[in-house]
């Protein structure tokens, strides 16, 4: 997208790609911590930094409403989840693991890794990306509504389906484990 | 403005994050979490994608990631923590009951 | 540059107005809290007690800043700015009144007007949670572990009832934006058309602020205070004032979903009265009932609250959102 600004909003879009580098740097340096921390916990918070930077990526990518279901199902559920699992799951010799890095393991996945990106880089380079025919950019919540209850309605209700399923499985997992315990009441 | 292959490529250095991060750790909980990274990977280019074609076909699919990222979450971590319980360990490579 | 100018100041007065309020939020509720119970509550520090909140602000400031030797020390520091900062970040998307001409310049009474503000709100207020998390898992004390997985638990599970109930004031305006949730409210509130909803809203909303029948994660007499067990001075301030800024914007969210805003019911309208008054006039009520409700009801059971959550509040928030669609269908 080319857009000419007034003088003006220059300084706005400029502050705009400030914060879209402090975004991408959040992201990657949460990602780091989140795969190398030795402390669970930093890992997990080292996660929640990154999920929190992709979020930051899409407001700026123009789309409050992914960006605020990221936070809402990542940042508010999923990584709440990872937290209590830290809790519940405590290794005893958390800090003293064993030595974390190998040398030959990184360098193999960091060569699979690289090449898994060239083979959609290529993809992606090589691909002529054309605009749709018809878009409104207006209404995105309307716009994904609409697609989810009309083109895509089978996948919605496999998806309702696949939630059910795990709602159940992670119940009847976690109670299983629980018969004999003094927990307090109530699953998560 | 900040063309967007920019946010392509950062999207491939979170996966690959992530992709480095399942074959180094043990820890069965931070492979989880790097599942999580590397679906975020995918996520960002498929927001990025949409907004460069200006469709909304790949949001829906960012929904669909989510849910499911969601509902795998759920599940793994309360395989995790039943583990713990049974097997007192988190290390991917000492639960090895199945190998015979 | 005027807007930049102006969102700085808009941040800058709507900022000093939370942190003031919070901070009389406190005597309000000490002084309030006292009459309830039949005593005066502070009233040596100035007239009435009111420069008790500027006391207590610099005792906090002055008082020595421990930190155990066993803590997690990073997550330790850092799990009060988590705690507060979501806290006033929410204020952010409440529109606080219509739009007032200052200098010849029309000023929108909103720091920003998001069209996804509702889920916003809740986002943040998912990880205002992890500030109590972290918080009693860094202190490695066992009440503060015990306080933050209570914590925890207790906020997915109000979150889940209470975005439940919001769904039906979302189909009712059709908007997740405030500002168009307040405008369709100046004939009828929602809180005519959504009875239910309020009430399973201001539930959900309590529970999810730790107000006082739900404050499992902190409950002084089991617990001894919970997530914040090992906390200290400025950091155990900021805990505080978290907790106070989210019953303010607690109750500005619940006066813009249900009770119209800054509008009066039926369209009523009173000369010489700014709209902002009516708006802050709610609120203070709101804020009065919360403190009434804290001298009324005891402390839940931590399986009370958790039954409560999953088998009344989700329920019948869900059966809410039905019959509301179904009405909405056969009224067209």
């Amino acid at each position: 997208m080319d857009f000419t600004f007034a003088t003006e909003q220059k300084f706005l879009v400029l502050i705009a790609d400030i914060a879209f580098v402090g975004f991408i740097v959040a992201t990657l340096f949460g990602g780091i911590v989140a795969v190398g921390a030795r402390q669970l916990i930093h890992a997990v918070l080292g996660l929640i930094m990154s999920l929190m930077g992709v979020a930051g990526l899409y407001v700026y990518l123009g789309n409050h409403f992914i960006a605020a279901m990221q936070i809402l199902i990542y940042v508010g559920a999923v990584s709440i989840s990872m937290v209590f699992a830290v809790m519940l799951a405590r290794p005893p010799e958390d800090a003293k693991a064993k030595p974390l890095m190998f040398a030959t393991k990184i360098g193999s996945g960091a060569v699979i890794a690289l090449f898994a990106a060239f083979v959609v880089g290529r993809a992606v380079i090589a691909h002529p990306w054309v605009k749709a025919a018809t878009v409104v950019k207006e209404g995105t919540i309307r716009q994904i509504g609409e697609n989810l209850l009309t083109t895509n309605v089978f996948v919605f209700e496999l998806i309702s389906l696949v939630l059910l399923v795990a709602i159940t499985g992670s119940v009847i997992i976690a109670k299983r484990g629980r018969d004999n315990t003094d927990q307090q009441g109530g699953g998560v | 403005m900040i063309p967007f292959e920019y946010s392509l490529l950062l999207s491939a250095i979170l996966f690959a994050i992530g992709c480095v991060g399942v074959l180094v750790r043990r820890n069965v909980i931070v492979l989880l979490m790097c599942i999580e990274l590397m679906l975020n990977g995918v996520n960002l280019s498929f927001v990025a994608i949409a907004d460069k074609l200006d469709s909304a076909e790949g949001l829906i699919y960012v929904f669909f990631v989510m849910t499911v990222a969601a509902a795998e979450a759920a599940v793994g971590l309360a395989i995790v923590v039943n583990l713990f319980r049974h097997r007192d360990s988190v290390y991917a490579d000492e639960i090895n009951l199945l190998k015979g | 540059m005027d807007f930049l100018i102006e969102s700085v100041l808009k941040v800058a007065v709507v900022f000093g107005v939370l942190l003031g309020s919070v901070a009389y939020t406190t005597l309000l509720e000490r002084k309030f809290l006292g009459r309830l119970q039949v005593r005066h509550g502070p009233n040596r520090a100035g007239p009435f007690g009111l420069l008790q909140p500027l006391a207590d602000g610099l005792k906090f400031f002055f008082k020595e800043d421990i930190v155990p030797a066993n803590v997690d020390k990073p997550v330790f520091i850092l799990a009060p700015v988590i705690a507060l900062v979501p806290a006033i970040c929410i204020v952010a998307v409440i529109p606080f009144g219509d739009s007032v001409t200052i200098f010849g310049r029309e000023v929108k009474m909103h720091i920003t007007d998001m069209n996804v503000a509702v889920l916003y709100i809740l986002g943040l207020s998912g990880i205002g949670a992890y500030g109590a998390m972290l918080g009693g898992w860094a202190s490695n004390n066992k009440y503060g572990l015990i306080g933050a997985m209570r914590s925890g638990a207790q906020t997915i599970s109000y979150e889940l009832a209470m975005g439940m109930t919001l769904v039906s004031i979302i189909m009712m305006s059709g908007s997740l934006s405030l500002t168009k949730i307040v405008a369709g409210q100046t004939f009828y509130w929602n809180i005519f058309f959504q009875p239910v909803a309020f009430v399973l809203f201001i539930i959900a909303g309590l529970a999810e602020i730790n107000r006082t029948p739900f404050d499992m994660p902190e409950a002084e007499a089991e617990l001894a205070c919970g997530f914040n067990i090992e906390y200290s001075s400025m950091k155990f301030a900021l805990f505080f004032m978290a907790e106070y800024a989210h019953m303010i914007s607690l109750a500005a969210i619940t006066v813009c979903l249900f009770l119209g805003g800054w509008n009066l019911p039926f369209g009523w309208e009173v000369p010489f009265v700014p709209k902002i008054f009516w708006f802050i006039a709610k609120v203070f009520l709101l804020i009065v009932f919360f403190i009434w409700e804290r001298g009324t009801f005891p402390r839940l059971r931590y399986d009370q609250i958790m039954n409560l959550g999953w088998k009344w509040l989700m329920p019948i928030a869900i059966v809410n959102m039905l019959v509301t669609g179904v009405v909405m269908t056969l009224i067209g």
